[in-house]
């Protein structure tokens, strides 16, 4: 399918041409959409990295994911909105080029893994794992823990497909 | 839905996308590895052909 159409449309919008107008803004948006980014994939390992049994382990894991849940939305709307302001001034250039694609099927590979399967296994961690307490409803810590490696794979390519695009 | 089926849903897509999503990116990566040295290199180089 072709969807070239959709880039001509952003590119001859006003938030193209002012994106291209000021270019001075445009270089701080970027910085707004690199930090969002390293705020959500902070947050992401950390709890990742707490289920893998690699940090904060004293800490029980409910904790550390109901504590990083809202700021992984701040950093996910972040790096939308920053993402469509860049996008828009480079709109021609990235209709046809790879890795923005593979980052945006990354990028919603990610939010639905995080939002349906990374939550639900985490919020049923086995005490070996969350330190909770005994749970009757517990999945097998190596699930969780391959849930967590998963993730942390999806959003490494997000990443460094952003930072392809910027070399091709 | 039993937290046995979620657990085995949950392996699942976490080994497909480990797998699936790792052999598109790394084809992909090799892929542009290839042009790269294309446009940089004065002859052509093999990975060109396997393309």
């Amino acid at each position: 399918m072709d969807i070239v159409f959709i880039f001509e449309w952003l590119d001859a919008t006003w938030l193209a041409s002012f994106a291209k107008t000021y270019a001075g803004l445009f270089s701080m948006v970027q910085a707004v959409h690199i930090l969002s980014m390293v705020m959500l994939c902070g947050m992401l390992i950390l709890g990742d990295l707490r289920m893998l049994n690699v940090v904060l382990t004293g800490v029980p894991s409910d904790i550390i994911i109901a504590n990083t849940k809202k700021w992984i939305y701040i950093g996910l709307a972040g790096i939308i909105l920053s993402g469509i302001y860049e996008s828009s001034a480079i709109a021609m250039k990235l209709a046809h080029n790879s890795f923005f694609f593979a980052k945006m099927a990354g990028l919603a590979m990610g939010v639905l893994f995080i939002i349906s399967i990374r939550s639900a296994i985490y919020s049923r961690a086995p005490e070996v794992i969350g330190s909770n307490g005994v749970r009757t409803d517990a999945v097998p810590a190596w699930v969780v823990k391959l849930v967590a490696c998963a993730n942390l794979f999806i959003w490494f390519s997000v990443a460094a497909n952003g930072r392809w695009i910027g070399f091709s | 839905m039993t937290t046995n089926t979620l657990g085995k849903i949950a392996a699942v897509c976490s080994i497909v996308i480990i797998i699936g999503w790792g052999v598109y990116w790394g084809v992909q990566v090799k892929d542009t590895m290839c042009l790269l040295e294309a446009a940089t290199s004065e002859e052509m180089p093999e990975c060109l052909e396997n393309m």
